[in-house]
């Protein structure tokens, strides 16, 4: 399936274009609790990143979770906790689990390596606006 | 290969600048934002509607860097 990069409102690229991101809409589940967002997919995350927000919002108990330590650009490291949930992305009709790293920021769905890219293959087209994802077949 | 049409291709025309280092609610069919917030616990008590999109905007003045 082929996606459409998004246009950010009023952001600008250095050379004045308006700035285009690999979004995408993926509804994350846990339990019963089941709410649907934009993710940006994310080569340079080691994993799946998102908001803390998002866990209290999904009831997850953040308390009984493993913590992790978190380093962004800035390279301070931060404290995190990790819980699996249920990702489905908009026009794929299989659900995955993931595990996700929970830091409290408000930074954006990123969905990096361990948990995305090893569920899909991505096939980025920038020249096209374009990005293409397809299933990767389990073995 | 097919294409998505649930992809929003262009977020421009919904988002303002009000929007700005909050949480919004997006339609479903990304027409229009239904509400902000600061916080995504307020905006989620705010809204009923199941299927929208929550995201959160960044400012647009800002080189974005994860």
């Amino acid at each position: 399936m082929k996606y459409k990069y998004t246009t950010v409102s009023g952001a600008r690229n250095t050379d004045g274009r308006s700035t285009k991101r690999p979004v995408i809409e993926v509804e994350v589940s846990y339990g019963s609790q089941s709410r649907k967002f934009l993710g940006l997919i994310d080569s340079g995350a080691d994993q799946v990143i998102m908001p803390a927000a998002i866990a209290d919002v999904l009831g997850i108990n953040r308390n009984t979770c493993p913590k992790r330590s978190t380093m962004g650009i800035d390279m301070q490291p931060m404290e995190s906790f990790t819980s699996e949930v249920t990702l489905r992305l908009a026009d794929q009709t299989d659900s995955f689990k993931a595990t996700v790293v929970f830091i409290d920021t408000d930074v954006p769905v990123l969905l990096g390596r361990e948990g995305f890219f090893d569920h899909y293959r991505i096939k980025f087209e920038q020249d096209h606006d374009t990005f293409e994802i397809t299933p990767v077949k389990k073995k | 290969m097919s294409e998505s049409q649930r992809t929003p291709a262009d977020l421009s025309g919904i988002l303002e600048s009000s929007h700005e280092n909050k949480w919004v609610a997006i339609a479903p069919d990304y027409s229009r934002v239904i509400a902000a917030a600061d916080s995504l616990r307020d905006l989620v008590l705010s809204v009923t509607d199941k299927d929208v999109v929550f995201h959160r905007v960044l400012p647009r003045d800002v080189i974005f860097a994860p």
